[in-house]
């Protein structure tokens, strides 16, 4: 297997060597660009398995340069931002970016969202069985067990727990969940929220420390189970 | 009679009506009799029918020039002198036949009837005139009140005034107005706009005059409010644009902030997360993170010395400064950071001390120097001049580059908070030198600003008092 190629976008020098110094320790292999335009041209030349995409960039912002990516390519895209704000994130999953980290960040965070990303676009999941501690979901079967005891859940419950396990380690926005669970006549993110703690008091061995159903405050949520064989 | 006294005054259509009156008496009186001594040698052969129509000729004169009155009196006239002079026997007003008395009682009827309709054809035909003056009045003055609105309602109101031969006209706050002025209160709906005031001395208004008056008066209370609407809108969106401008600043300084930030983090938890540590990676690491910290350290001077400046706490010594001796640690400084820029200095003897504090003189040089700097660095003339004149015990000290310039508009904009004169500017220009260095040549005293180079490329420039 040769290695993987990531194409890092950063305009600050300092972040970008860091990024890339990380990366290349790890064995893959790191092109590196400091704007937007480049970085558009740059994933139609080398073909990188994946994009590092910081948000604030001059010539073209990572959100432009994030859609225009989508135009051609289905290379996961990792979003780098010091933004705080939640919509810069949001915009950017909504406009196709995968997942994001926040500035400042520690390499093993870089490295596990990297990995996450480059083994989901190599491997699609296609396992559907889950197990936790005395929790095992069964996606086909559609069956949750808790302690032996096969715990009974709403339709709507089971789209929600599909919808999240079909993407392990993804995270989903707000808006992508309520269209997947609902459709058109979705609620709005509060009734949302209140419907996946309900989930997690029925599935989570601890509702207080999810360790099913993540949460990234503000943006979505994702499943947190590696699949079991 | 009282629209005829009025007009003798009037803007409005000045008709000389009293003249016509008279005119048309005497034509009621002396046309008749002018008639009947140039028709009486010819009597006998003239038709009664043919005499008649001749003396309506007065009637419809007398009546068309004075109205109904003038013309009922060339009426009466006429039938008199109709009736002595031909009708038998002459010289009496009696009768000889049935059909005399006929005749002459037609022609009276029929001349009053005349004089009357005429008369009042007129008087509508004077009305319209009146009412068509009223309007033209009205779009003269809606003319000049718009046509030199550029110039401030006051301009276009002083027009009016003088177009309506008064000296002058104002609009007064508040809604009192004295007895013995002209004044026209000014609202919109419910709402005083203030009161029109007309000065100068000028007969007694008519009702028309009066009526135009305050429809102009409510035209110049639409555009009054037009225009303090408008300064409101322009007040509330200076407003906006400070409050976007703050939010600017605080989104640029802590992105500013946490960029060297994060790449110090993401630098030493790569090097604590590995299991061997090669001193070529490390020397690495640390180079970077000096140049990070090296920033951040940049940055915080800054940013504290603009909330020294914006919080009024910056005070300025005032004492003579060398500039000589400034510019040398200024320029090595810069040539250090980019030798391939090369520093040209032309300063006049004169301008070579000013008055200012040393320490800020210093920053403000070495900001407009490393401005310069990054500016030229991928243009072909990489060379600065530093030029400094005196004029009127003022010095100028201008740093001029050849480098791609200001863009449109950038002239004072450059000034800003975090504002970078290209878009390609690297983070390594943290956008807040020439923001500072405003802030501090104005503590000085001083006047600084940006403008183009002749040729291409930006020229800053600040000006202290000199030191003689």
């Amino acid at each position: 297997v040769s290695a993987a190629v990531v194409l890092v976008v950063d305009d600050d020098p300092q972040i970008r060597r860091a990024v890339e110094r990380a990366l290349t320790a790890r064995d893959l292999v790191v092109r590196a660009v400091s704007d937007g335009r480049a970085a558009v041209g740059a994933v139609a030349v080398d073909e990188p398995d994946l994009v590092v995409l910081d948000l604030n960039l001059p010539h073209m912002d990572g959100l432009t340069a994030c859609r225009e990516i989508r135009r051609s390519s289905r290379v996961p895209i990792l979003v780098l931002s010091v933004r705080d704000a939640e919509q810069d994130k949001v915009a950017a999953l909504d406009l196709g970016a995968d997942d994001y980290l926040s500035k400042p960040f520690g390499a093993a965070e870089l490295l596990a969202r990297v990995n996450a990303l480059l083994r989901r676009a190599r491997t699609p999941t296609t396992a559907r069985h889950f197990r936790l501690e005395g929790l095992e979901i069964d996606i086909d079967g559609r069956i949750v067990r808790r302690a032996a005891d096969a715990l009974h859940l709403t339709p709507t419950e089971w789209r929600l727990i599909e919808t999240l396990a079909a993407t392990p380690g993804v995270l989903r926005t707000h808006a992508s969940l309520l269209e997947a669970v609902w459709g058109a006549d979705a609620p709005d993110v509060e009734a949302l929220r209140v419907f996946v703690s309900q989930v997690r008091r029925k599935i989570e061995p601890d509702p207080r420390q999810p360790r099913v159903i993540g949460t990234d405050p503000g943006v979505g949520y994702r499943w947190l189970l590696e699949p079991s064989p | 009679v009282e629209r005829a006294t009025a007009m003798t005054s009037s803007f409005l259509r000045p008709h000389a009506a009293s003249w016509q009156l008279r005119a048309a008496y005497i034509v009621a009186i002396g046309g008749p009799l002018a008639i009947a001594a140039a028709l009486v040698p010819f009597r006998a052969g003239l038709s009664h029918t043919l005499i008649a129509f001749a003396f309506l000729v007065p009637v419809v004169a007398s009546s068309w020039l004075g109205g109904a009155g003038p013309g009922i009196a060339a009426a009466v006239a006429s039938s008199a002198v109709f009736n002595a002079g031909f009708l038998p026997p002459y010289g009496t007003f009696s009768f000889e036949r049935t059909e005399y008395l006929v005749a002459f009682l037609a022609f009276l009827t029929m001349s009053v009837v005349i004089s009357w309709l005429v008369g009042i054809a007129r008087d509508r035909a004077i009305a319209a005139e009146d009412r068509e003056a009223e309007v033209r009045l009205l779009f003269d003055l809606s003319h000049v009140l718009v046509s030199e609105r550029a110039e401030g309602v006051t301009a276009a109101l002083s027009g009016v005034a003088g177009r309506l031969g008064f000296v002058m006209a104002s609009v007064r706050e508040g809604t009192d107005a004295r007895v013995d002025e002209l004044a026209f209160p000014l609202r919109v709906g419910d709402a005083p706009v203030g009161t029109l005031v007309f000065l100068g001395d000028r007969p007694p208004l008519s009702a028309a005059e009066t009526r135009v008056l305050r429809t102009f008066a409510d035209e110049v209370a639409l555009v009054l409010q037009q225009e303090r609407l408008e300064h409101d809108l322009r007040d509330a969106e200076l407003y906006r644009r400070t409050d976007e401008m703050r939010q600017t600043l605080l989104a640029t300084a802590s992105h500013e902030l946490k960029s060297p930030v994060a790449a110090i983090t993401a630098s030493v938890t790569d090097l604590l997360a590995r299991d061997e540590l090669k001193p070529a990676v490390v020397r690495d690491v640390l180079e970077d993170v000096r140049a990070s910290t090296g920033r951040l350290e940049q940055l915080i001077v800054n940013l504290l010395d603009l909330s020294r400046i914006e919080s009024g706490a910056l005070v300025a010594r005032d004492e003579v400064v060398d500039l000589d001796d400034l510019l040398g640690p200024a320029i090595d400084g810069v040539r250090e950071r980019w030798p391939d820029v090369r520093i040209a200095v032309e300063l006049a003897d004169e301008a070579a001390v000013v008055r200012g504090d040393a320490v800020l003189v210093e920053r403000v040089l070495t900001n407009l120097l490393e401005n310069a700097a990054r500016a030229v660095r991928g243009s072909s003339n990489r060379t600065v001049v530093v030029h400094g004149s005196c004029a009127d015990g003022r010095v100028t000290i201008s740093v001029v580059d050849h480098g791609p310039g200001l863009q449109f508009g950038d002239q004072s904009v450059v000034f800003t908070p975090f504002y970078r004169l290209h878009e390609s500017s690297t983070p390594l220009g943290a956008g807040l030198g020439l923001t500072i260095s405003k802030g501090f040549v104005i503590a000085m005293g001083g006047e600084i600003w940006a403008a183009d180079t002749p040729g291409g490329g930006a020229t800053f420039a600040f000006r202290l008092q000199g030191a003689p």
